[in-house]
């Protein structure tokens, strides 16, 4: 168990160690800060003239008004309020506080209530059947705004249609083929999508899933699922991930600087020496820098929540796996680079490089939907990259897919794998 | 040394006590050779030899070679319980490449190691147990205290508990570090971070402590204190293989040595037995007629030089013989001693004094790897 003693050593090490636990916890809340405020998302902040602004009057306060008002809500650049009645709306569009206004009747769910998808859509004209007034919903704008109140309409109407949808199916036996229809899905297209293709918005998503014909959540649950699901600031849905992931890996040159460190120090030879077997070695150097990033991940997580308002998704659980295997695919490449590696300056120029490097084209740096789609491709091959497409689906998606997240948490593993045990053979044949 | 003889003749009788005299040189040291108030092992603590004089680690006709270099070749030697073994040799001789055999770091190209009595190569856990190093270089954590150094050294070889906290204490004490050991390492001066490496070594009741110039770049006092701890840790029963470039401490610790060179066993032996080996040099000065005598010596075989005579006051001269003389060569070393007294007699020349060089284990050190500088 020489591990354990080597493990707690180096854990005391890096705590004593002050820089790096300031590279490792303050640079990547200082990038998140930065960035956050550079896009003007700083602390929930952001600036309402790139808002549409639209006040709700809810007189319905039923299930599904509040699922069109949360759908509405997870719409990038929607900011809605609520508004206690018409009058004070008609008041704030006129002191133009508010872009529109929704109005959501008190007959609304009574209405919804006996839909069924043949009332909403014409299947042999391809169209739709209904508009918002059929449903007890208005749209008020200011007369001069003609073109924002068809833009609202249509999107409350697709709110709407997503969150009456799921009970309509039910009550129809076309299910199945209509809500394919309305998602636009082909049999093909809703097979089970690629890495790259889950890279959608939000609200595809929201489609997708709603639209698997098999899928067995009910209209209930997903209803609760989606007022639990706090849509969270999406900037930071996008920037904590991607910065854990990238500082995750800056254990890499740490990792390094600690086995040079321990070669320099002349201690490796020692512990070398000790009976202690080579695999106690391995263990005990790696593991703390395990855990310094398992409790790295846990801290952005907590700040990201507790700072900048982030979602931990709709089943924060699903975190769990992502982290460690990300951590664990960081430890591995740290002790690969660490046995390579012979002096600082290499630590530098080679861990440095690499880490740097495979943040940027995996898509640390920004969306991965923003990548050209050949860089998509090839950043499959950086363990960033899967750890990304995992964190997305469980932060931005409302059901998350347990077989992407799975299969990325795999091919995590497998490259933590085969980086520790290249680390491995690469410290058994080193002379020192 | 200088013996003042005066004009008596030397005999056989006084040659032969002479030769232990200069064998006895090497007892003079520059160091303490008091015990400088290093605690004994605690009664509590076994520190006790295996049965002495046995072979504790056989070291088999070992090669080691690295990109075409070979830096150990065909070394054979042992180490026997209860001694301190004196490992020397020039930089580049192989000293660090064979203790880092011993010590498991190396796999050797071709040779045996045995521990014991049972070979270790490949499976040294046996003698990993029971080996303390204290390397060259200082490896210590500098970051922890003295005390966490030595209780993750302790913890590593698998001491816990009241033992660990007992064996600490020792170790503190005996490396003089008690009122330290709450510090820092890195705030330690050269001297305390060699104790404390030291004491590293040791923690775990090592029945082997093998030292690579424990002493480097220490002040004289540390080093003394340093010494002292080796002659207590011999006393209390540990084997010690001690390699320095320091032949002082050699002479002053070791019970036998071992030399190497370019990988190679150059001798062994006793200091008694190597320093036998060591050629002699006397030096004659006598009193007389210069000229003619200097011509008679000269033309005696075994004589190195015959300085040319000095003339002063009293007329006197010296000259020199200078010849090698082993433990069986006393009959030599007489009969031309007597070949040269007869001359000085017939020329009515007297002897006014015998001058020996130092014999120790740094002219034998030259002697037999030579003065050439290494890289």
């Amino acid at each position: 168990m020489g591990f354990l003693e080597i493990t707690r050593k180096d854990l005391t090490l890096l705590v004593r160690d002050r820089r790096a636990l300031v590279v490792l916890l303050l640079l990547p809340m200082a990038f998140i800060c930065i960035l956050g405020l550079s896009t003007g998302r700083l602390l929930g902040w952001r600036n309402d003239n790139q808002l549409l602004k639209l006040g709700v009057v809810d007189n319905c306060d039923s299930l599904h008004s509040g699922l069109i008002i949360a759908r509405m809500q997870a719409i990038d650049g929607i900011k809605t309020v609520r508004v206690t009645s018409l009058t004070e709306a008609d008041e704030r569009l006129n002191d133009r506080d508010i872009t529109a206004a929704v109005v959501i009747g008190e007959q609304f769910e009574s209405t919804v209530g006996i839909l069924k998808p043949q009332d909403i859509f014409d299947v042999s004209e391809a169209r739709m059947k209904i508009s918002l007034e059929d449903v007890d919903i208005q749209i008020h704008s200011r007369p001069a705004a003609a073109m924002v109140h068809s833009v609202v309409d249509q999107l409350v109407l697709f709110c709407t249609l997503q969150a009456v949808l799921p009970d309509a199916a039910r009550r129809s036996t076309m299910q199945s083929t209509v809500t394919n229809l309305l998602m636009g899905n082909s049999e093909s297209e809703t097979a089970k999508p690629g890495p790259s293709d889950k890279l959608t918005t939000t609200a595809d998503a929201k489609s997708t899933t709603s639209a698997k014909p098999d899928n067995e959540t009910s209209t209930t649950e997903l209803a609760e699922a989606d007022r639990e699901a706090e849509p969270g600031n999406p900037v930071y849905q996008t920037l904590v991930p991607a910065y854990t992931v990238m500082f995750a890996f800056f254990l890499v040159p740490i990792m390094g600087r600690s086995f040079i460190a321990e070669r320099e120090l002349g201690t490796l030879r020692r512990l070398r020496i000790a009976p202690i077997s080579a695999v106690d070695l391995v263990l005990g150097k790696t593991i703390p820098f395990l855990v310094i990033s398992l409790a790295q991940s846990a801290a952005l997580f907590l700040f990201g929540r507790l700072l900048f308002g982030m979602s931990w998704g709709i089943q924060p659980l699903l975190l769990i796996p992502i982290v460690a295997c990300t951590s664990l695919a960081a430890t591995g490449m740290g002790l690969l680079i660490a046995t390579l590696v012979r002096t600082d300056s290499q630590v530098s120029a080679y861990a440095n490089f690499l880490v740097i490097t495979m943040a940027g084209i995996s898509g640390c740096f920004m969306p991965r939907e923003w990548l050209p789609e050949v860089m998509q491709t090839v950043s499959l091959g950086t363990p960033h990259a899967w750890s990304l497409i995992a964190y997305h689906e469980a932060l931005s998606t409302p059901t998350p897919d347990i077989s992407t997240i799975a299969r990325s948490c795999g091919v995590l593993s497998v490259y933590a794998a085969a980086l520790a045990s290249l680390g491995c053979w690469k410290m058994s044949g080193s002379r020192d | 040394m200088i013996v003042p003889l005066g004009t008596v003749r030397l005999s056989q009788s006084i040659i032969v006590p002479m030769r232990e005299m200069v064998a006895g040189l090497k007892q003079t040291t520059w160091f303490s050779t008091g015990k400088s108030g290093i605690p004994a092992a605690p009664d509590n603590i076994v520190l006790r030899p295996l049965e002495p004089f046995v072979n504790l680690l056989e070291v088999d006709r070992i090669r080691k070679s690295f990109n075409g270099h070979v830096a150990v070749n065909d070394l054979s030697f042992e180490i026997r319980t209860g001694e301190v073994l004196g490992l020397l040799g020039p930089n580049g001789a192989g000293k660090t490449t064979t203790m880092s055999i011993i010590a498991g770091l190396l796999t050797p190209d071709d040779g045996h190691l045995r521990y014991r009595g049972e070979a270790v190569i490949g499976n040294s856990s046996a003698l990993k147990t029971e080996l303390g190093v204290v390397p060259q270089d200082l490896a210590i954590y500098p970051d922890l205290t003295a005390q966490e150094n030595l209780t993750f050294f302790g913890r590593l070889y698998g001491l816990r508990g009241q033992q660990l906290d007992q064996r600490i204490r020792f170790a503190l004490d005996r490396s003089g570090l008690t009122a330290n050991a709450a510090r820092l390492a890195k705030t330690f001066s050269g001297g305390m971070k060699r104790r404390l490496n030291f004491a590293c070594g040791l923690l775990h009741e090592p029945k082997l402590l093998m030292l690579d110039e424990p002493t480097v770049g220490v002040d004289p006092q540390s080093r003394a204190y340093l010494l002292d701890c080796v002659r207590q840790l011999r006393d209390d029963g540990v084997t010690v293989l001690y390699a320095s470039h320091y032949m002082e401490e050699v002479e002053g610790i070791s019970d036998r040595v071992v030399i190497i060179d370019h990988g190679q066993l150059v001798t062994s032996g006793t200091q008694e037995e190597l320093l036998g080996k060591l050629p002699i040099d006397i030096r004659l000065r006598f009193a007389g007629d210069a000229p003619p005598l200097a011509a008679s010596l000269s033309t005696i075989e075994g004589v190195a030089a015959v300085e040319p005579p000095i003339q002063n006051s009293t007329a006197d001269f010296t000259t020199v013989i200078r010849t090698r003389v082993t433990a069986s060569d006393n009959a030599d070393l007489c009969g031309l001693l007597g070949q040269i007294f007869n001359v000085a007699t017939a020329r009515g020349c007297s002897v006014l004094s015998v001058t020996t060089n130092d014999s120790n284990l740094e002219r034998l050190f030259l002697e037999l790897t030579g003065r050439r500088l290494r890289d």
